[in-house]
């Protein structure tokens, strides 16, 4: 049984491909593209999350508690732990933000041989982010197990031991990762910290945390020199480490120690970075999901066409014995070894392409979330190993459908030559599936809505793209009935004829490429609405002309103003208003979120908020009633709309809704109110944590005020306060700048889909030619003109071009629409207003244009070179 | 019957050709007049599809001369033989080569098109072609709703809408059974008496070419 088998394998499939190679190899460049495509887009992904864990529990160490504040803890508050001791250990941190400002060689012969590119190597590393943790390193041990590398007692810097001791004089210097953009121990490296530049000595280097490398772009510092650091002297956080039975019992008593600070485990912390990246991963999952499936039907038009030119043979087989289970079964095996072909060097591929991409997931992550990429060779492999049996799967399923039709030759008629695949029921099952598919995203579109939830948002997806493939038989009639309608054009007519003829063949790979190309057209009108929401929101929002806030040790606004500070800035001459900025974290209905607070009386002449629900007046109103405003996420998250009511907690007086507001600033809900409330309900004593100055147009002598002029006098007169200043433009650019580094990896595996979508048309076009030879062959033994059989074969390019488009394009705006609206309204929380792309859809379709007439040049050629007489004899 | 005084459309002197080692033409030596209708008999293998494919300029002789209406397809390029082809010759096929999706009035315009002829009488010829083969009444037929002695027909029509100098047909009843195998004959025999249409025909049958003015044999690659 196996030997026949193998025999009608060897005789189908590799004798076959060993005289078809070029067939072989474009099929299995193709999937190739498709498995590395995905396996990079894989690699990205797993490398993000093993980022942001490597960040998070790399520096946890084995903590499987860790407590936090964004106002801190005063270093007094640890007195209150020492119940810890008898369950387990516990260690404080002090987390800064910087920026490195230069670094500087130790020896003379490094300095010599940096003196030629001192100046560029100062301009690569300068106001790179950085990082800086203060550790108690030598109390920590039981929960960071640090291994470091500090200069030993010779004079050879070779000569290096390593302990968990700090070094000796670690007090005032800085131990850095090994391989550390900041440099090596005995360099001095200036940071830029509590908005103050710093020296550092670097004095060891850290070679691992509990056996994990730390993160490139951070750096250790002595926890009392770290406090000192801080604005506010205060810890940042606490990580706690007690066997996992006592978890509940230490967590009530860290609460009641520590109220309102987050208390999370492992997994917790988990799920956080999980959301966190939920929106970069669906963006590229997507995308990885596209480059598969057209490497599917890449398998599917493959074993299509070869069956198509192997009917003799398999008819052969078939009336030597052969059962129609085993042609299928050999037909099938077939589809998974061009899959695993195409997967092994998919394979290498892949994990090439990640590594040119890893310098933009490394600015993604750096500008993005202040993060650098893991360190670990074998990041990914699983991600890859994924990709590849992904694509052995796509492969065996593309392969079910010609195999099947393969195993169901009739031997008796073989020569079924001339035969169309037009029928108008084909056109009438289209319409059928198009009526089934709507049903379904209509259930599962009414369940999102209904449910709030973007899961059943996928299934209208699914079955959204559902309806397009089903159009795609419809999409080609029309445009072969319209090219009928050039009577005179030989060229138009035969390849509205071929159209027709090959109906379904082409229905499948218009499918692809239109399913391909909607995916790709939707993600781009989403970064697009969300780019042009995100740029008016920053232009409607971002409207003081100087933003000032406490440089903290978190990007977020935890820091705090001093009183007096606030009070001169108000008393500049130049300054007309000016808006503080207070906010605090409170847990609602067990989630976290933000108070805020501001003038409201100065934020009604400014209007600095863009609303979703009500208008500026919502600010009066909500100032003279005691009311608040809150996010749109806050809204949509806890299914609140204007007029309803909340309490924070239950024993607590609610608080109205007078309006909702946009804000992409943070997936956290925000509940914004006037000072006045603010002080009176939440916090009376928080000091603002930033100020925003609106400026006179003129100074009393009528001079043009100019912002510019404005923050360079301010950023002198208090370069010694702890203070980040910014121009409003400032601002909105490196906002733009996040964006768009966020999305650039996008834009370039888009181009990778674009380009294994032309294989596509390359490869249809040309498994049309060669089943079509022979009609190519009566045609030029007829006497038609090469040039206008060329011709007609890019109208046929046209054609699948143009039914793509025709899918994709509408196909691309309504799912960006359940991208937009659905999917990303449900995971997120905030809406996005729709802008289409107009100008780059436009280019995006003549590109597909031209590309399918350069698809069109391999079949062309083929056709020129083929032996009309061998053809016309051998069939 | 060869007319001394008629004008010698097809010349062909010592032809050879072999396929690899495998000459199929030995010598093959013969003159044709306009206006005959010769048949070209042998088994399979003979060699006289490859002396077909010679005079319709899908191949080209390895040594000899061959003149079809005084050109010499042999010594031209690859586009010169797509000229040649649109100038004097027509074919028809044994397996009727027509297009499924096209209707019998399109298959017979779309090989003009092809040719890049743009003529504003195509339909009418193309319908007067149909009907000088009996076929006006399916014109908008599809060939698969053809059967295999109408098909033969309609490419017939297609052929002679090209206008050849020659027509060139390829075991035009190879596919037929004996009724429509008999309807096409003579079709041809019509054609060529009325129009004076030089026809080659290829065929393995006694009986087709028996149809022809005159039968040439081929046998190993020889004319005799």
């Amino acid at each position: 049984m196996m030997t026949g088998f193998r025999a009608i394998f060897r005789t189908l499939t590799t004798r076959y491909y060993r005289r078809q190679m070029g067939r072989f190899w474009l099929c299995i460049a193709g999937l190739s593209a498709g498995v590395a495509v995905a396996g990079a887009i894989n690699l990205t992904n797993s490398r993000v999350i093993e980022s942001f864990n490597e960040s998070v529990e790399t520096l946890a160490g084995n903590s499987n508690l860790r407590v936090s504040d964004e106002q801190g803890f005063a270093p007094e508050q640890l007195e209150q732990l020492r119940f810890l001791w008898d369950y387990g250990a516990f260690t404080p941190y002090v987390r800064l933000d910087g920026a490195l400002l230069a670094r500087s060689a130790n020896t003379e012969a490094d300095t010599r041989a940096n003196s030629d590119n001192q100046t560029s190597h100062a301009a690569k590393t300068e106001n790179r982010a950085i990082v800086l943790f203060g550790f108690d390193f030598t109390g920590a041990s039981r929960i960071r197990g640090l291994a470091i590398r500090k200069p030993g007692p010779g004079p050879d810097q070779e000569n290096k031991h390593r302990e968990q001791n700090p070094p000796a004089n670690f007090a005032n210097g800085l131990v850095v990762p090994q391989g550390s953009l900041l440099g090596k121990t005995g360099d001095t490296t200036r940071i830029m910290v509590g908005g103050r530049e710093q020296s550092f000595l670097i004095v060891g280097e850290l070679e691992n945390i509990n056996g994990r490398y730390p993160p490139l772009n951070t750096a250790y510092l002595d926890l009392t020199k770290a406090l000192q650091l801080s604005p506010r002297n205060r810890l940042s956080g606490i990580d706690v480490h007690v066997a996992p039975e006592n978890l509940e019992l230490v967590r009530p008593r860290l609460a009641e120690i520590f109220p309102g600070a987050m208390i999370q485990t492992v997994s917790e912390r988990q799920k956080i970075t999980s959301d966190m990246l939920a929106a970069f991963q669906m963006n590229l999952q997507a995308l990885g999901i596209v480059a598969l499936l057209v490497s599917a039907y890449l398998v599917y038009n493959t074993i299509n066409i070869s069956v198509i030119q192997r009917e003799g043979l398999i008819g052969s087989l078939l009336s030597l014995g052969a059962t129609p289970r085993q042609i299928f079964a050999a037909l099938i095996c077939e589809g998974v070894w061009l899959g695993a072909v195409g997967g092994v060097i998919g394979l290498a591929f892949g994990y090439g392409l990640s590594l040119l991409a890893s310098r933009e997931v490394d600015l993604t992550l750096e500008a993005v979330f202040r993060l650098d990429a893991v360190r670990s060779d074998a990041t990914g492999i699983f991600s890859l190993i994924v990709s590849f049996g992904l694509g052995l799967v796509f492969s065996a399923l593309a392969a079910w459908v010609p195999a099947y039709r393969g195993s169901r030759i009739p031997v008796a008629s073989l020569r079924r030559r001339g035969r169309s695949e037009f029928r108008p029921r084909v056109l009438w099952l289209g319409a059928a599936g198009v009526v089934l598919f709507l049903a379904i995203f209509w259930v599962c579109f009414a369940l999102a809505v209904y449910q709030q939830s973007p899961a059943p948002g996928y299934g209208s997806v699914a079955a959204l793209v559902g309806i397009l493939s089903m159009l795609a038989p419809l999409a080609i009639y029309l445009l072969a009935r319209l090219a009928r309608l050039f009577r005179h054009s030989g060229p138009a007519r035969l390849a509205a004829a071929a159209a027709r003829e090959h109906l379904i063949k082409l229905a499948v790979a218009v499918a692809a490429l239109g399913i391909a190309l909607s995916m790709a057209g939707a993600v781009s009108v989403m970064v697009h609405s969300f780019r042009t929401t995100v740029i008016n929101w920053l232009d409607t929002t971002v409207i003081a002309d100087i933003y000032i806030r406490a440089s903290s040790g978190s990007q977020n606004l935890n820091g705090e103003l001093d009183a007096q500070l606030v009070q001169k800035f108000r008393a500049h001459p130049a300054v007309a208003e000016a808006l503080t900025i207070r906010s605090t974290e409170r847990i609602f209905r067990g989630e976290m979120i933000r108070l805020g607070a501001n003038e409201f009386a100065i934020a009604e002449k400014y209007r600095p908020l863009s609303f979703v629900q009500g208008d500026a007046s919502a600010l009066t109103a909500a100032r003279t009633q005691g009311g608040v405003l809150v996010s749109e996420v806050f809204a949509n998250r806890f299914g609140l709309t204007r007029g309803d009511q909340f309490a924070l907690a239950p024993d607590e007086a609610p608080f109205q809704i007078f309006g909702v507001y946009r804000s992409y600033a943070s997936e956290r809900g925000f509940v914004l109110m006037d000072v006045d409330l603010f002080q009176k309900r939440i916090e009376p004593d928080r000091a603002p944590a930033g100020i925003a100055l609106y400026l006179k147009k003129t100074d009393a002598q009528n001079h043009a005020i100019e912002p510019e002029a404005v923050i360079r006098e301010l950023r002198d007169q208090y370069s010694d306060a702890a203070l980040d200043m910014s121009l409003s433009t400032e601002i909105r650019g490196q906002a733009i700048r996040i964006f768009n580094q966020t999305f650039r990896l996008t834009y370039i595996l888009q181009m990778i889909a674009g380009g294994i979508a032309a294989l596509s048309v390359i490869t249809t076009l040309t498994g049309l030619a060669l089943e079509r030879r022979r009609e190519f062959a009566t045609l030029q033994a007829l006497g038609a003109r090469p040039g206008l059989l060329d011709r007609a074969m890019a109208y046929e390019s046209q054609i699948i071009a143009w039914s793509a488009l025709l899918i994709a394009l509408p196909g691309s705006v309504l799912l960006s629409v359940l991208l937009i609206h659905v999917i990303n309204r449900y995971s997120f929380g905030w809406t996005i207003v729709t802008a289409i792309p107009y100008a780059d859809l436009i280019v995006a379709a003549l590109a597909i244009t031209i590309l399918a007439l350069g698809a069109a040049l391999v079949p062309i050629r083929l056709i020129r070179k083929q032996n009309i007489a061998r053809i016309l004899k051998q069939d | 019957m060869q007319n001394p005084s008629a004008e010698k459309i097809i010349q062909a002197r010592d032809l050879n050709k072999s396929y690899g080692a495998y000459p199929v033409l030995r010598g093959v030596h013969c003159e044709i007049q306009s206006g005959e209708f010769v048949a070209i008999m042998g088994d399979s293998g003979s060699g006289k599809t490859t002396f077909l494919n010679l005079l319709a300029g899908l191949d080209t002789t390895d040594e000899g001369t061959l003149l079809v209406g005084g050109e010499e397809p042999a010594r031209y390029s690859a586009a010169e033989l797509a000229g040649y082809r649109r100038r004097t010759v027509a074919m028809i096929f044994q397996d009727f080569n027509l297009l499924p999706t096209l209707s019998a009035l399109e298959n017979i315009t779309l090989p003009v098109l092809l040719r890049g002829e743009r003529r504003n009488d195509l339909e009418t010829r193309a319908r007067y072609y149909l009907e000088r083969v009996g076929m006006a009444d399916h014109a908008e037929k599809l060939p698969e709703a053809l059967s295999g002695g109408e098909m033969q027909r309609l490419s017939i029509a297609r052929a002679l809408n090209l206008n050849p100098r020659v027509l060139l047909a390829d075991e035009p009843t190879g596919s037929l059974d004996s009724r429509n195998s008999r309807e096409v004959l003579d079709l041809l025999g019509e054609i060529n008496r009325e129009s004076g249409l030089t026809i080659v025909m290829v065929t393995h049958s006694a009986q087709a070419a028996a149809t022809a003015g005159r039968t040439l044999k081929m046998e190993d690659g020889r004319l005799q």
